[in-house]
């Protein structure tokens, strides 16, 4: 015999027993307010005269404990979010227009990627746009700052930049990458076999293209260009 | 107007007039470091006065001792430490920056050199429930007419000028951006820690024959020449971090009175929302700052009737 069918058997056999009576509500008036004790409850029917709570005994010699003044605090606390704050009111001054946000955005569902190929344009007309793979981006707030690796001379370059840094003029999509990458971090690409060299020709390509469309290679059209690009 | 009868540091205002303001100067005459100050000579009947007075003070006398503490001319307030980020100048060079927030910072007492032996500021600062507070705390945050504090330090202070009147409120603009500051907060624990690491020793090689011996201390001294003992202070493993660090001369970028924050340049020791005191550099000028503005920093919340002689005081300083 099973264990349930045995149990039910069990639950069979239980005789049932009176219904439990229903409580009827108190009459009011009767018991005003709940008794605290016996006395009181004796009290409250008129069998016991009522008994009046004594005060604590204390020594009469010793004086009462003295009331000690407590103040208020003069403000309220102030606001806790500060490092946010900060880094809000600094990011309208650094990308007033959220460009550069959007782009690394995650919710942007075209943002930029690793494994895109950027170009970095600076304000310094002296200083040469950096071109490379993108394979990190350190989400840091108004510290953020992406990784670009490329070939110079044969040499694998890898340049830290800082997002909202003033010195960088616009950020330039040169190339998607075919398919999305699998991990956030493209390490990989420093070992030779996955290392996908100088972006040189790329770039070349790229400027080629927008020669032929009339784009403006170190203007803020290509910049705009670009964004577009991101938007879509 | 004789020479006994005015002050040392303000030699055209009597002395008279100097000493009813000092208990509670909440206008601080002037925080300029005097470039020299004279040695002081006691007079007879003060304290630490000897026989030799009147010539130079011994150099190794608590007197002396004091005089030589160069103590900053105001008080510090209590921060917490809210975290680091970046701030870009318009050059675009970035500097690495800490935030420091101000919680109702508000002067309790003040500690002086008659009656304590030394010029000091307490402050307290946060909030703490009542409930949690003994009641000799609580009698003594009464007394000062602030509420309890969660965080109570004593800020050492040059004389008597930067005294404070209790319950006097402080808020981050007691500072001035490009001003130079000290920070005391406790480092983080680290634990037990080796010799390279507690002290920086190099260790051993990683090879060339090396067997199970990379990270230690090394000797710890000569045998029988060296008296065949360790001598006292040798530095080894031990506890580390976990201790009061102090970082001097480190610069103010921001003060937002708003968010009650001070920017300060670099980072700071101890853990995010640990406590970090701030008080002007001792190596450095303080801020030069003007009379209305101080009077406009140092408000006081409670309502209280003003002493006699405060009113004085005030005109005396105006």
């Amino acid at each position: 015999m099973s264990l349930r069918t045995s149990l039910s058997r069990f639950r069979d056999a239980i005789p049932v027993g009176p219904k439990p009576k229903i409580i009827q509500p108190r009459p009011p008036g009767v018991l005003a307010t709940m008794p605290k004790s016996l006395d009181q409850l004796l009290a409250q029917l008129g069998t016991k005269k009522a008994v009046k709570e004594k005060p604590v005994n204390r020594n009469p010699l010793k004086p009462p404990p003295k009331k000690i003044k407590v103040y208020q605090p003069p403000c309220p606390a102030p606001p806790k979010s500060v490092l946010n704050n900060f880094t809000t009111t600094q990011l309208k001054l650094l990308d007033p227009k959220g460009h550069r946000q959007r782009l690394f955005s995650r919710n942007n569902k075209d943002s930029i990627l690793p494994g895109d190929i950027l170009q970095i344009r600076f304000k310094d007309k002296n200083t040469e746009p950096f071109a490379g793979v993108l394979i990190n981006i350190r989400r840091r707030g108004l510290d953020t700052a992406i990784l670009l690796r490329n070939h110079l001379t044969r040499v694998g370059v890898e340049m830290w930049y800082k997002l909202y840094s003033p010195k960088i003029a616009g950020i330039d999509l040169v190339e998607r990458k075919e398919r999305r990458a699998r991990r956030a971090k493209l390490y990989y690409m420093r070992m030779p076999k996955h290392d996908k060299g100088s972006v040189e020709g790329v770039v070349a390509r790229w400027k080629k293209n927008r020669m032929l469309f009339g784009g403006d290679l170190d203007g803020d059209s290509g910049k705009k260009k670009a964004k577009k690009v991101a938007k879509k | 107007m004789s020479a006994v009868t005015c002050c040392r540091q303000h030699p055209l205002r009597p002395l008279k007039l100097l000493i009813q303001c000092r208990p509670f100067s909440t206008t601080p005459t002037h925080f300029v470091t005097p470039r020299r100050v004279p040695k002081p000579t006691l007079l007879p009947g003060a304290a630490g006065y000897t026989e030799t007075s009147g010539l130079p003070l011994l150099e190794n006398s608590p007197v002396a001792a004091l005089f030589r503490r160069r103590d900053p001319f105001r008080t510090g307030v209590i921060a917490r430490k809210k975290g680091m980020t970046a701030l870009f100048d318009a050059k675009g060079v970035r500097t690495a920056c800490t935030i420091l927030q101000l919680d109702r910072c508000q002067v309790m007492t003040n500690k002086t050199r008659q009656e304590h032996g030394y010029w000091a500021v307490q402050v307290g600062a946060g909030e703490r429930n009542p409930k949690n507070v003994t009641k000799p705390m609580l009698g003594h945050f009464a007394k000062c007419e602030t509420s309890p504090k969660q965080i109570i330090k004593e800020f050492r202070i040059r004389d008597e000028r930067g005294l404070m009147k209790p319950g006097s409120l402080i808020n981050a603009n007691w500072f001035r951006k490009g001003q130079m500051v000290d920070l005391r907060a406790n480092s983080k624990g680290k634990g037990f820690a080796g010799g390279m690491k507690r002290h920086g020793f190099s260790g051993q090689p990683a090879s060339h024959g090396n067997s199970l011996m990379h990270r230690a201390m090394g000797s710890a001294g000569q045998s029988q020449g060296g008296g065949s003992r360790v001598l006292p202070g040798k530095r080894m493993a031990g506890r580390m971090g976990g201790e009061r660090v102090t970082i001097s001369l480190v610069k103010v970028l921001d003060v937002n009175n708003h968010l009650n924050t001070v920017v300060v340049k670099g980072c700071v020791p101890g853990p995010i929302d640990g406590i970090v005191t701030i008080q002007d550099a001792r190596l450095s000028h303080p801020p030069s700052i003007s009379t209305s503005y101080r009077k406009s920093m140092v408000n006081k919340p409670s309502k209280k009737t003003p002493k006699e002689g405060e009113g004085e005081a005030a005109a005396a300083a105006a």
